[in-house]
């Protein structure tokens, strides 16, 4: 019989390394080191009884480990030290001896760890982890309670089932209501242990600057920037409104804060709502549909232009509300001077390119379409690896390369454009998107980051212009690349994923409001709808009370209906036949079999049912322990025979 | 996480509370008590429950503490304690204490278990002799004792049932007899009866009363007739063990009526 400390050491183990998993990629070699050794010497240690790490050094030890933390640790880099050093003192205790305070610890730390390590990866597999920890740890508690009671204890089989019905309880029960609680324990806006969350500070796609020719090839992370439920939308409508940058500094373009105020000019189409479930970034700057209208569920500033920002950046997932309309736009109140503003130093070519235009007829979009019909005639291709890195990036890919990627075509567009008195600017963000028909929503990927250009009209009203559409290879290289489907198995993972963060990773204060919003919206509706049919109701409800007082009898009756039922087919198995007949009772076929088995069962269902009683739970245990001991024998197929005169047919029904 | 942490807590505080639920406590006396002597009681904790197993349960009564680390639903679980009264009579049984730390060693949960059952503890045997003048003469004479018997003199002549001995059958009568089998009873013959008086026993109060226990459980051994003279209350002397039940009885009690 194996013991309750042999099973306690085996959770100990498998808890340990479930709660090591997530975080094992970020542990340092020489920790994984200590890990394995520990593990490696707690093993040998439980099976021959003496350990080498006794408790004098083990406490020598995890002090030292506890001073390298101190060393290690800062406040911008708390995490991975802190998560290091739970996984030394858990390796500390491993190898050392289990006595169950020590058990204890081992099962707290293995749930400490695996919590931290929400602080270093929070993706799907972590609901997985958790899962299985919490079903090891409240086993290994529940059976440590026994242990730490009395050490020698030993259970039979039969209590073992006892036992283990129980165990299932805890585990089952606890992860229930974790989903219950997940839904209505009060949370805070942004988490309270946030600060230990490292930043992300990485810049990848979609930037608050433009400085083309500064790198010579554009990396393809294929991370994911955001997701944007909603309806489909038209191919050439997915630009995804990030920044405008407003200002020309050498050749950086950045944004100046001090906006003009624009007027929201509503189009033609419907307006769409979009939710943006976006990924943990550096900056900011919130995505929307270009053109924004309305920014809800999220503490935001809309400036002028369009553009969006948070009010505090949480490091973390966030999903907000787009009202948005794919022709709409924004008329400039205001003097546009600010949108003409040139740097010093641009180059002699570049300024007669632009003064040339310039002196075109036409108005503002005269000036354009000129530029346009300048940037086709160049034969200019989109490209973002091996550019050359220059000073001039304008003049370099206008005349000479003439090859780039979207951040040339537009700076240079919009280079041109101010030099020939018309007020422009760059947008950045993001163009296309790969539409997931499983789950509803655009998947948009940090590769597919974008700039294009708003230059006023005649009108005074910005309107998108993207020179990277001029390029002689825009359809192959820019635009097909940003439609592509996705594959099935692909859509699938995906929208999992999609629904963990929707539905886990940025469930928030917010959305618990609305959630009582809707039920309360439901409740009322139900009592404004049915304020006439409360009769109806109350007529239900006293109809439902025979109807669950019958449903409960004849949940009796079926219980004993079951087990005669049960009985029945291991017979009709034992004699090799199909079914047995109908009129056959329980008496005949006891007759007929000569089996004890079969003899009892008739005598103790029989006896009930003569009796007029119903069968206790301890008469449906022995019966079915008598249908298990039918599972090998084999009777001869007279048994089956359809009933002769002189058999005691007894009817079968159940009491 | 904290979900499922509170998850675990409420489940488990939910089973804790349970555990302690629908117990009955039964505590019986195993042998006879006396007072300063370690007796012995049997402990049994039946489980009421219709589904739910109690675990690791602990009864403490007095300063005795037994483990029940598993009692199944609908089912019971005995074990033996000894406890040790110091006074004579009617004494209540101390209070019992069910606890446990199940399902999570984190907490022990406990529940005094009412009752109001009483122990009668006999008072505390002290060795003597039979008080001169309170007997026959001669004791060690041996009388007929009026108790069927098998060595005495003839007490009747009655018919044979099933299990008598075939000595016993009273062939010359039954001779005479058609319908069946005669047989002779007997007396017994035993020492004389012995009528206790505790007035004559040496010693204050409770130590007359400790000498006379002792007396009555020896008499009784030896199968001698018993009787008590105790405050104005004279109990015939009989033999048998209810009858020495009833003697221990009078002497326990005595004071407390």
């Amino acid at each position: 019989m194996v013991s309750i400390k042999q099973i306690l050491h085996l959770l100990l183990y498998i808890s340990a390394a479930v709660s090591l998993l997530p975080v094992l990629p970020f542990l340092a070699w020489w920790v994984q080191l200590v890990l394995g050794g520990g593990i490696l010497v707690g093993i040998i240690g439980d099976r021959g009884g003496n350990y080498l790490l006794r408790q004098s050094p083990a406490t020598l030890l995890s002090s030292g480990f506890f001073l390298l933390f101190l060393f290690q640790a800062n406040w911008s880099n708390l995490a991975e030290p802190l998560i290091q050093f739970l996984c030394l003192l858990l390796a500390v205790r491993l190898a050392g001896d289990k006595s169950p305070r020590h058990m204890l610890q081992l099962f707290l730390l293995a749930t400490i760890i695996l919590a931290a390590s929400s602080m270093l990866t929070l993706d799907m597999a972590y609901l997985v982890y958790l899962v299985i920890l919490v079903m090891l740890v409240t086993s290994g508690l529940l059976l440590l309670s026994f242990f730490a009671t009395d050490p020698q204890i030993i259970f039979n089989r039969r209590e073992w089932r006892f036992l283990l019905k129980t165990l299932a309880v805890l585990p089952i029960g606890s992860l229930l209501l974790m989903l219950v609680l997940f839904v209505i324990l009060p949370r805070t806006q942004t988490p309270l242990w946030n600060f230990l969350n490292p930043k992300p500070n990485s810049v990848i796609g979609m930037s608050d600057q433009v400085s083309p020719g500064s790198v010579a090839e554009l990396s393809q992370s294929g991370q994911l920037a955001f997701r944007a439920e909603g309806d489909p939308l038209p191919p050439d409508a997915l630009y995804w409104r990030g920044i405008v940058l407003n200002q020309l500094d050498g050749n950086i373009w950045t944004r100046n804060q001090s906006i003009q105020e624009e007027k929201y000019l509503p189009g033609r189409s419907r307006e769409r709502q979009l939710r943006i479930f976006s990924e943990p970034k550096a900056d900011r700057y919130l995505v929307t549909l270009d053109h924004p209208r309305l920014v809800d569920q999220i503490r935001h500033q809309f400036s002028g232009d369009g553009v969006v920002r948070t009010l505090y950046n949480s490091g973390r997932n966030q999903n907000y509300l787009v009202f948005a309309q794919i022709d709409a736009g924004s008329r400039l109140l205001g003097r546009p001077d600010g949108y003409l503003q040139l740097p010093a130093g641009i180059s002699r070519r570049l300024m007669a390119l632009g003064r040339e235009i310039g002196r075109q007829e036409g108005g503002y979009q005269g000036k354009i379409d000129r530029l346009e019909a300048f940037f086709r005639q160049q034969q200019l291709s989109y490209s973002n690896r091996q550019l050359s890195l220059t000073e001039n990036p304008a003049e370099t890919f206008l005349f000479e390369t003439k090859r780039g990627y979207c951040e040339y075509f537009a700076s240079s567009f919009a280079l041109l454009l101010r030099i020939a008195g018309v007020p422009s600017r760059l947008v950045g963000g993001y163009l296309g998107g790969e539409y997931n028909q499983l789950g509803g929503y655009y998947l948009v990927s940090e590769d597919l980051a974008h700039v294009w250009v708003e230059a006023l009209d005649d009108r005074g009203v910005w309107q998108r212009l993207d020179p990277s559409r001029l390029a002689i290879n825009a359809e192959q290289d820019l635009l097909q690349i940003r439609r592509r489907e996705l594959p099935i198995l692909q859509i699938f993972a995906d929208a999992m994923l999609h629904n963990w963060n929707r539905l886990v990773l940025t469930y928030d204060l917010r959305q618990q409001f609305e959630l009582v919003r809707e039920i309360g919206k439901r409740i009322r509706e139900i009592k404004d709808v049915r304020s006439l049919k409360i009769g109806t109701l109350l007529w239900g409800g006293l109809l439902a009370v025979p109807i669950g007082v019958y449903i409960l009898v004849r949940r009796q009756r079926t219980r004993a209906a079951r087990v005669v039922a049960s009985y029945r087919r291991r017979l009709a198995r034992c004699c090799g036949v199909v079914a047995l007949p109908a009129e056959l009772g329980l008496f005949t076929l006891a007759k007929r079999t000569g089996a004890g088995a079969c003899q009892d069962f008739a005598r103790i269902y029989g006896g009930a049912l003569y009796r007029g009683e119903t069968l206790s739970a301890g008469d449906y245990r022995h019966l079915k322990i008598l249908i298990r001991s039918l599972k090998r024998v084999r009777f001869p197929i007279e048994v089956a025979k359809p009933a002769m005169d002189g058999d005691n047919v007894t009817s079968n029904k159940p009491s | 996480m904290v979900s499922a942490l509170l998850g675990f807590m409420a489940v488990s505080g939910l089973l804790g509370q349970r555990n302690l639920l629908r117990l009955d406590v039964r505590c019986r006396l195993q042998s006879e008590a006396y007072a300063g002597f370690p007796a012995q009681y049997l402990l049994e904790i039946v489980n009421q429950r219709r589904r739910l197993p109690a675990f690791l349960l602990q009864a403490r009564i007095g300063s005795t503490t037994l483990l029940f680390p598993l009692i199944p639903f609908g089912e019971s679980c005995q074990q033996i304690l000894v406890l040790t009264f110091s006074q004579r009579g009617l004494q209540p049984l101390p209070e019992i204490y069910l606890s446990s730390c199940f399902p999570i060693n984190f907490f022990v949960r406990s529940r005094r278990v009412p009752h109001n059952q009483q122990v009668l503890v006999f008072p505390r045997p002290l060795k003597s002799i039979l008080p001169s003048g309170t007997g026959q003469k001669r004791q060690a004479r041996q009388e007929d004792l009026f108790l069927p018997g098998i060595d005495g003199e003839l007490r009747s002549v009655d018919n044979y049932l099933d299990g008598d001995p075939l000595k016993a059958i009273h062939w010359k009568h039954s001779a005479r007899q058609e319908e069946s089998y005669k047989v002779k009873r007997l007396n017994r013959l035993g020492l004389p009866a012995q009528l206790i008086n505790i007035e004559n026993l040496p010693g204050a109060i409770e130590e007359k009363l400790s000498r006379c226990t002792y007396l009555v459980n020896r008499l009784s051994r030896s199968q001698r007739a018993v009787g008590l003279r105790i405050e104005q209350k004279l109990i015939p002397p009989a033999v048998g063990n209810s009858h020495r039940c009833r003697l221990l009885t009078e002497l326990a009690r005595y004071g407390q009526h």
